[in-house]
């Protein structure tokens, strides 16, 4: 495997660990969010 | 006379594959209809734009000088200048959204994160393949399974592949009813299949889905900066719907604007479908890595739902997660058929709008995450 490629690759899994954590995060706030916001606005 | 046929002595063989491509793309959204609002028009585009010396791009005649072609202004203005017509496009989808079974149920919004996987998994593998980072960043968005969103990433990273990666898309998400099962049949058993969920809603008050679209887009836009446009005009489709107030507006913009702009986006699109960029063994490619896209996208949300199975004793059918695409609603649909079939007092739907419209969500701050991530990179 080229050298180039091989980058690209690791580079890849970092973004795939680094993007999935994040939108994880995101959601999971929103989650929280919305949980306190549903049960103090009845 | 040679001006009668010098057109059709110009036409190269990639021009015809082109006009067979176009006309494919014609008939699959007449006689089958995949999203025949997209696939039509881009199926006309693509013969247009690869017409000898066609008029619908800009061209230099002689003693004329440079003329502007109609698709590629349309092109210019609202696709390259600021992606305008994806993003306009994406208020008329927020108003046309209902996030109350959500609301209701907020647990699955992490089913609309599990379940944009597929996008990533799809960068890595087109990484492999060769194509460098901004354009596997670009074929990868695929997996968002939404097509605005995988106009405008691929856009911003200028990819030359837009018009494949639309074409993939946009095809794909039609295509919905047939990959899913597939894929959640090779993650799920039969008993997996069957687990009930009954649907019991927590009321949901006006203010709490007024404030929903606003508190969306200050926590996304504050984690992911860059998913700013695509949030927010979601959101502000989703708040013109939700106030009460602005009947007139949300009717338009759930009807005349998104008519408009499909309209619109589709010919546009077909820009990006000159032979010179699309007929390639890359398209070809571009095509399979978004195929496995929305494989993966829907094997990451049923794993995702299984893995939480392990610690929860209220079973979640992991069917659900696989609702967590971008699809909306045909994923939705998807699995309340599945439920049914394998058990006819089954009734999946509402859990599976709450995690498909959570996928809305998820694909738009998907979409901001790898451009912050991608650009960060480069």
């Amino acid at each position: 495997m080229p050298a180039e490629t091989l980058a690209n690759v690791l580079t890849s899994l970092s973004i795939m660990w680094k993007g999935m954590l994040g939108i994880f995060i995101v959601m999971a706030i929103l989650m929280v969010i919305i949980l306190i916001l549903t049960k103090t606005t009845k | 006379m040679e001006f009668l046929y010098s057109g059709i002595m110009s036409i190269t063989w990639q021009q015809v594959v082109m006009y067979l491509i176009g006309a494919l793309l014609i008939y699959l959204a007449i006689k089958k209809d995949f999203e025949p609002s997209l696939l039509l028009p881009m199926g006309f585009g693509a013969i247009l734009v690869n017409l000898p010396d066609s008029g619908v791009l800009n061209q230099t005649l002689a003693g004329v000088g440079e003329t502007t072609g109609i698709i590629q202004w349309l092109f210019e203005i609202g696709i390259e200048a600021s992606e305008a017509m994806p993003l306009l496009l994406f208020i008329g989808i927020g108003a046309m959204i209902d996030f109350g079974p959500l609301l209701s149920n907020p647990k699955m919004l992490l089913f609309g994160a599990a379940a944009q996987f597929g996008i990533f998994f799809a960068l890595t593998l087109a990484s492999l393949l060769g194509f460098d980072l901004k354009d596997a960043a670009s074929i990868g968005i695929i997996g968002a399974a939404d097509g605005p969103t995988s106009i405008l990433v691929s856009q911003i990273f200028q990819s030359k592949y837009i018009g494949a990666i639309a074409v993939a898309a946009y095809s794909y998400m039609a295509l919905v009813p047939i990959i899913q099962p597939f894929a959640i049949k090779l993650v799920t058993t039969k008993k997996e299949r069957r687990i009930k969920m009954p649907y019991n809603p927590a009321s949901v008050s006006k203010k709490a889905r007024i404030f929903f679209p606003i508190i969306v887009t200050a926590v996304a836009g504050l984690v992911a900066p860059n998913s700013v446009a695509l949030v927010g005009f979601l959101m502000f489709g989703n708040l013109i719907r939700e106030c009460g107030v602005l009947k007139s507006l949300s009717e338009t913009a759930q009807k005349e604007l998104a008519n408009l702009i499909t309209l619109l986006l589709g010919i546009t699109i077909s820009f990006s479908m000159k032979a010179e960029a699309f007929v390639s063994v890359e398209t070809l490619m571009i095509m399979g890595i978004g195929l496995l896209a929305f494989v993966f996208d829907t094997i990451g949300g049923v794993l995702f739902a299984k893995l939480l199975n392990l610690f929860f004793k209220k079973k979640i059918n992991p069917m659900v997660g696989a609702a967590g695409i971008s699809a909306f609603p045909m994923s939705a649909r998807v699995v309340q058929k599945m439920g049914l079939k394998e058990d006819p007092t089954n009734h999946l739907l509402m859990h599976a709008v709450g995690a498909n419209v959570a996928g809305q969500i998820g694909s738009v701050v998907a979409g901001g995450m790898i451009i912050g991530l991608v650009s960060s990179l480069l």
